[in-house]
């Protein structure tokens, strides 16, 4: 290589130092001067809706990300899973591929369908009447600075939940009773829940009738023998729901202490949405 | 060898660096702790610690450097030094590792640099290159140079002649 060559080399050379010496000052300006901002929802930001057509619980809420950085924010991926303080998953939300030009700020609307169908009830019933503590698990990573820097955000939210039965002493004993039921049935008779379904499943049988009715719920209980060792139960709840109507959720289930081993067995499972 | 001509002058090359490793970096950290006092200053002081020094070093090596003509290896070294230094003083402006945790108010997000700092790398990389091939092109002119200096400094020992 001849000198003149060389000089070709140092212009090259000292371009590209530039151009790092510059994504630096902006990415450094930009990072702690906090020009990338996301807002994630808090408990108020969550509302309620029903789609009774579709026979589907439709959760809305939102997030924002400001974008005043130099650079675009590509590729954003949102994983977002709701669960109770149990452990329970009650929703996964995943949302990739959302871009945020520089200079803007820019609202993502996010909805959320719950098919009634397709829950699984004895998740979602224990909300009916148990307060609880939610975990928002959330895993958001985006590119920037033309993917050269990966951002990643792993946290854990919390939100009260207020059931909305949750004032009355029928709910020490007789629902979560049923709701295990519900879980025995759908689980099957595992070593703690032996136990624990021994003495429901014993309290089930000592059922006869059961109600109570105020101007905003209503709950109904029957049990029938259907031999000495067996009953069925059927429960009826009828609660207000978002302000706007009723929802229904009723079971049927046999229950009983065949050979002395507890057995119960969901028949029949209905969830519906009545608007006032 | 001896020094080159330019040696008492500040170079171009140590002005750059005092401009761009020291002092537009320590302004804009004092800006910012200024101007957002809610962000934690130990982190920063822990930068200015390490980058202030390092900064000071790369103005010298980079001084110290046009000193020595294109072609000398004490130039070729200083030059490799002052890119290796350059890396040291991003890793320390990096806080000491490729990825970056900080918060907006009550939530932690981290950068993850790796990409960037392998872009970097590679420009220095390239830089080494340069200083490499430029000792290549010009050793030959050094060593010319040498031969002169000596044959010139022969011609000025007195000849003793014989009576």
């Amino acid at each position: 290589m001849n000198k003149r060559h060389l000089v070709y080399v140092r212009i090259v050379a000292i371009s590209l130092s530039c151009i790092v010496a510059v994504l630096t000052l902006f990415n450094l300006l930009t990072v702690v001067t906090h020009g990338i901002d996301i807002d994630v929802p808090d408990g108020e930001s969550f509302a309620w809706a029903v789609d009774p057509v579709e026979q589907r619980v439709l959760i809305l809420t939102n997030f924002t990300v400001r974008n005043h950085g130099a650079y675009d924010i590509d590729e954003i991926n949102v994983n977002a899973r709701l669960g109770t303080d149990d452990g329970k998953t009650l929703v996964n939300l995943s949302i990739e591929d959302l871009t945020v030009s520089r200079g803007s700020d820019k609202r993502f609307d996010v909805m959320i369908p719950v098919d009634l169908n397709e829950i699984r009830l004895a998740d979602w019933f224990p909300l009916i009447y148990a307060d609880t503590t939610f975990n928002l698990y959330l895993d958001i990573d985006a590119d920037y600075m033309y993917r050269l820097v990966h951002v990643t955000v792993d946290e854990t939210l919390t939100y009260q939940w207020t059931a909305p039965l949750s004032d009355g002493a029928y709910d020490d004993v007789l629902l979560p009773g049923l709701s295990r039921i519900l879980t025995l049935a759908q689980d099957g008779l595992g070593s703690y829940a032996y136990t624990v379904g021994n003495a429901i499943i014993e309290y089930a049988m000592t059922i006869e009738d059961f109600s109570i009715l105020t101007e905003d719920y209503a709950i109904w209980v029957n049990a029938t023998p259907l031999s000495v060792e067996m009953r069925n139960i059927s429960c009826e709840i009828s609660l207000p729901f978002d302000g706007q109507g009723r929802l229904d959720v009723g079971f049927v289930a046999e229950v009983g202490m065949p050979g002395s081993s507890p057995f119960a067995e969901l028949k029949e499972v209905h969830l519906g949405y009545v608007a006032y | 060898m001896s020094p080159t001509n330019t040696s008492r002058k500040a170079s171009a090359k140590a002005i750059f660096a005092l401009t761009f490793y020291l002092v537009l970096p320590a302004a804009a950290i004092y800006l910012i702790l200024n101007t957002y006092p809610e962000l934690g200053a130990d982190r920063y002081r822990t930068m200015v610690y390490w980058f202030i020094p390092l900064a000071l070093l790369l103005v010298i090596v980079s001084q110290l450097s046009i000193r020595y003509e294109k072609g000398d290896r004490r130039r070729l070294a200083l030059n490799i030094s002052y890119v290796v230094i350059t890396l040291v003083w991003l890793l320390a402006f990096l806080g000491g590792s490729l990825v970056v945790t900080d918060s907006w108010g009550e939530y932690e997000f981290s950068l993850h640099l790796w990409k960037y700092v392998l872009l970097i790398v590679a420009v220095a990389m390239f830089n080494i290159l340069y200083y490499v091939l430029e000792w290549l092109a010009y050793t030959d002119d050094v060593t010319s140079k040498v031969d002169i200096d000596y044959v010139g400094s022969m011609s000025v020992i007195p000849l003793k002649l014989e009576e």
